[in-house]
């Protein structure tokens, strides 16, 4: 059985403009399961948005399958062949 | 008790949902926790809807550069309570409902107070410290929210059930940075008020399915509404016991 870990990275507001695409999807071979990290470095251009000083950066939200990644370990998450990765920038005005 | 006035003024909608539904509309009492933005776009819309009694919560004045989309004041209202002036202008819009200006700030002495006889609090604040005062004491009272927040074009909101699904902590466990002056203009804010509106009226009635467990995205350029899964968080510091 051929192991990998398929994800889909979508993206929201206004990191569709600046990234210039909606959504990926990140294949990483011979795994059953990866990092959040692993993920988000196979889209270069994310990482080095999200992620400041081994940390995900303050001003963006990552969730891991509904479940901010905070909550699940942050960027050790744990990501499953099937997993849907949305990341967003908080909207704060009213 | 409708009287012959009020259902010659909802006709058209009672021919839509029913006159029970009208009724029940008139019984209700919701909070509106800022009247900026969202919040103007927000209350006329309850207004014009028929909610019993709105409690308008604003410790802020009318500003010029609040006119390009607080859509319920002039030039004539610079420098006087929004609170107020908004509580004066749904009553002139429709003088059958009951509007209850609060012209002060949410903090953690007095939130509690506030959303404790309420049906249900929309959240049209512009900052993210009082959101989360708001967020804890609608878990804690168990009164359902409807958060809304704007940048730009782009806009969100969450529908918070308490015990049926996340609440706001669960989508930011950590405060984001506050934001100071937000581009923002009247029809991103009033398609974002108006989702708002629309869950607001779903809840009160039963009418339709809440969007409970999703994140409501707007991206007024592509143009787009979009949801997004968001779960309860079983380590959230907020709802994780109710």
């Amino acid at each position: 059985m051929v192991r990998i870990v398929k994800v889909k990275i979508s993206v929201y507001t206004y990191l569709r403009e600046k990234l210039g695409w909606r959504e990926k999807v990140v294949e990483i071979p011979g795994k059953d399961q990866a990092t959040l990290e692993e993920v988000l470095k196979q889209v270069p251009e994310l990482y080095e948005l999200v992620v400041v000083d081994g940390r995900i950066a303050e001003g963006y939200i990552v969730f891991v399958d509904g479940i901010h990644a905070q909550f699940v370990g942050g960027l050790n998450a744990v990501v499953k062949d099937g997993s849907e990765i949305a990341v967003f920038p908080p909207g704060g005005g009213g | 008790m409708l009287t012959e006035l009020e259902l010659e003024r909802y006709s058209r909608q009672i021919k839509l949902f029913g006159e029970d539904v009208q009724r029940k509309l008139k019984r209700c009492r919701v909070l509106i926790a800022g009247v900026g933005g969202l919040g103007t776009v927000v209350a006329m819309n309850l207004a014009a809807l028929g909610i019993g009694k709105l409690v308008l919560v604003d410790h802020d004045v009318v500003k010029r550069s609040n006119l390009n989309r607080q859509l319920l004041y002039s030039e004539d209202d610079i420098g006087k309570p929004k609170a107020l002036v908004a509580a004066r202008r749904l009553k002139e819009l429709n003088p059958f409902i009951e509007t209850i200006p609060v012209p002060t700030r949410i903090e953690e002495y007095n939130v509690s107070d506030l959303v404790k006889d309420v049906d249900i609090v929309i959240d049209a604040l512009d900052n993210w410290r009082t959101r989360f005062v708001l967020n804890e004491a609608c878990v804690r009272k168990n009164v359902p929210l409807i958060h809304g927040g704007v940048n730009g074009f782009y806009g969100q909101v969450l529908v918070v059930v308490p015990g049926r699904g996340p609440c706001l902590r669960c989508v930011y466990p950590s405060n984001p940075p506050e934001p100071s002056e937000v581009p923002v203009t009247s029809f991103v804010t009033s398609l974002v008020a108006l989702i708002q509106v629309v869950e607001c009226f779903k809840i009160l009635t039963g009418v339709g399915k809440p969007t409970i467990g999703k994140m409501i995205f707007v991206n007024a350029l592509e143009p787009s509404i979009e949801f997004v899964e968001v779960r309860k968080s079983p380590a959230c510091p907020t709802c994780s016991r109710t």
